[in-house]
């Protein structure tokens, strides 16, 4: 961890690398309770209760990324791992590696887009502990790779996303493709309120010892509606979930396979409790309850987890990220000069005259005549003396009124247009 | 002696009156000698005059028909737009009034609350901001920016209004700006640019960051830098990537093995 923390450090203190890395590694530890510990049909059988025990719930992450010009490049790692109390039972413990790449903000014609690219693997291993012999029974490795893009506005953002998986079942030569498609619109009406809605269409095709399974395709219709207030010292997160899914069940007497028809009904909820700055409480309960024309397919399940996360950040360097507009407007910002003059550029091509105007001269044209920065170059400038204040200007172009493309801010004129804001220190 | 006393003060309210009115004409900034006004001069030199007579800023309603001459805009146009400016600026005197009382506010506070009305916020929205500048002080606040002439109350205005200009809710950034007004005044210009390069950076809607930054300045003690920095460093950023429905572990909505036998 030191040499982890040095080497951020150094590379944090390259001057000629404008970039930001973070470390971010936390944990999670806590005690529950789940009324259905390894919610597997097979397992536990229609005849068999569903195993119910106290849990221990640990589950560290980690976090590191590097930005830079606003390209971010994200690992994460996160294992979750319930181990029941009473002893009795296997365990359970699920790991998930991302590595996620994140482009610049795009800026469209409609709404600044978000990208990111995601490659993820997992290994999840639940053993079940019965008569002395311990099976690794839905072990399985998962590798894959996820498309998601938003489009982000003032306070709301709207997705999608594209994954495809393969999850690996090495105790039952199985191999699943999943491919996963999710749409889901997130708005914030009010301060620290946000309140959404998830739609997600999952297929899932195997193959049992390399041939096509003959019981095959899972497919599943899920919607969600997830709310959440998150006030800096107490967050709160709601989540109800319908999923609809399809799946070949039984077999008939001529061996082909009966689609079943499940529902499931999910409830989430999760709370924390921010302690100080590196502790927080937390406390989650989930429910999942399903009905289905299979009797197999109908179960239910209550987990209830609470503790304490132990949180912890170091940072350095900083990404000087360009903003999600054409690049070059940056450079025509009004430039305060040492000797508190303003100059003003402005590039208009096939123009005969331009101006500055703006109420520190009783927008009088004459008083700010801009010239060509050089022969044959689109660009026009003036450097003028402004009084200290805020001030209102705008650009004439050939006698027409031209918005400052890239003022520091902006006011509405009240004709129909806007007026840059100028701040003029003493 | 009666009649005479009666005949005598009015001779002096006359007087008065007399060097009264010149004074008050000449208070009243006149509407500039440009051929294009002349429909409208007369409408546009008593919106000016009634300005002046109130005490509110009248040069602000001249430089408005100059801005409306430079950009040739119809001179019915221009009066529409200085009537209506002058309306706001006497709304906006009453309000501000209210907030401060016995206290006259400045010019430059009446052309911020009208630039903000201009943005699309409503007045009411900002009040709990006008009140923690005035909590803060004057001075304080005042001296939030070396050099510069804007007093606390005002630059709250402008930045809310700044922010609103660039998208972000009203209602979520009084409660951003109220805190930088509190825990670090001189910080307060740079607010917008940082919130935008914190946006930029995580891919954030402008309520999601306002959000992140609100919670970061609750809980770090030393400033907007400090709390720029804790909301960058915050990987729990609201809205990034999609939510909930990860597809983490043995496909949890199916029971195990999805059904199979």
């Amino acid at each position: 961890m030191r040499a982890l923390a040095l080497a951020i450090v150094l590379a944090g203190s390259m001057p000629a690398a404008a970039q930001r890395l973070q470390l971010a590694p936390e944990v999670e530890v806590g005690a529950g309770y789940d009324d259905n510990l390894f919610l597997n049909a097979t397992l536990v059988g229609s005849t068999n209760p569903p195993v119910a025990d106290g849990i221990l719930h640990v589950e560290p992450r980690l976090l590191f990324e590097l930005r830079s010009r606003g390209h971010a490049l994200a690992l994460r790692y996160d294992l979750i791992w319930h181990e029941p109390l009473s002893g009795r039972y296997g365990s359970v413990t699920d790991h998930l590696a991302t590595l996620e790449y994140r482009p610049p903000v795009l800026a469209t014609p409609l709404l600044p887009l978000v990208l990111s690219l995601q490659a993820l693997g997992e290994r999840y291993d639940a053993t079940f502990t019965s008569l002395a012999q311990t099976e690794d029974y839905d072990a399985f490795w998962l590798g894959g790779a996820e498309l998601d893009l938003a489009l982000t506005g003032r306070s709301g953002r709207a997705g999608a996303g594209y994954r495809f998986a393969e999850r690996s079942y090495p105790n039952r030569n199985q191999r699943d493709q999943e491919q996963r498609l999710l749409f889901y619109y997130d708005h914030r009406p009010l301060p620290n309120f946000a309140s959404g809605v998830t739609y997600g269409y999952t297929y899932i095709g195997s193959t049992m010892n390399g041939a096509p399974d003959f019981i095959d395709g899972l497919s599943r219709h899920r919607f969600g509606l997830p709310l959440r207030y998150a006030a800096p010292d107490f967050s709160v997160a709601v989540e109800a979930s319908l999923a609809l899914q399809s799946l070949p069940g039984f077999l008939d007497a001529m061996l082909r396979p009966l689609v079943r028809h499940d529902q499931l009904f999910g409830i989430s909820l999760a709370m924390r409790l921010h302690l100080s700055a590196n502790f927080d409480l937390f406390v989650r309960y989930d429910l999942l309850r399903a009905s289905s024309d299979d009797p197999t397919g109908d179960f239910a399940r209550n987990q209830v987890v609470a503790g304490l996360l132990a949180h912890v950040s170091m940072a350095t360097g900083s990404d000087q990220v360009a903003p999600a507009t054409a690049p070059e407007r940056e450079s025509l910002r009004p430039q305060l000069l040492p000797d508190h003059r303003v100059r003003f550029r402005l590039r208009a091509p096939g123009a005969q005259s331009v101006a500055v105007v703006g109420d520190w001269s009783g927008w009088d044209a004459s008083a700010g005549v801009m010239t060509r920065s050089g022969q044959a170059d689109e660009t026009f400038e003036v450097t003028l003396e402004v009084p200290p204040g805020r001030h209102h200007y705008s650009f004439l172009v050939d006698q027409k009124p031209v918005r400052p493309p890239d003022a520091e801010s902006y006011v509405s004129d009240g004709f129909d247009s806007e007026n840059g804001v100028l701040e003029v220190s003493e | 002696m009666h009649r005479h006393g009666i005949s005598k003060a009015c001779v002096v309210a006359a007087l008065l009156a007399l060097v009264a009115l010149p004074v008050r004409a000449a208070s009243a900034p006149a509407v500039p000698a440009d051929a294009r006004l002349d429909p409208v001069r007369t409408q546009l030199q008593a919106t000016v005059d009634q300005a002046a007579q109130s005490g509110l800023p009248a040069e602000a309603l001249i430089s408005k028909v100059q801005e409306g001459l430079a950009k040739n805009v119809a001179p019915a146009r221009i009066l529409q737009v200085v009537s209506a400016l002058a309306a706001d600026y006497a709304a906006a005197r009453a309000y501000a009034a209210q907030l401060s009382p016995g206290g006259k506010p400045q010019a430059a506070l009446l052309r911020a609350l009208v630039d903000a009305k201009a943005a699309g916020i409503k007045w009411s929205d900002a009040a709990p901001l006008l009140r923690a500048a005035s909590a803060v002080g004057a001075g304080a606040a005042g001296a939030a920016v070396p050099g510069s002439r804007i007093d606390g109350p005002t630059r709250a205005i402008t930045v809310l209004t700044d922010l609103a200009v660039r998208g972000y809710p009203t209602d979520h950034a009084v409660a951003v700006v109220s805190a930088v007004l509190t825990s670090d005044p001189q910080a307060l210009p740079r607010l917008p640019s940082d919130l935008e390069r914190v946006r930029r950076a995580h891919g954030l809607t402008q309520a999601e960051t306002l959000d992140a930054l609100a919670a970061a300045l609750s809980q770090s003690a030393g400033g907007l830098d400090k709390a720029v920095q804790r909301a960058e460093d915050t990987g729990d950023h609201p809205g990034q990537g999609p939510p909930a429905d990860r597809g983490r572990g043995p496909n949890r909505d199916s029971s195990g093995n999805h059904g199979k036998k």
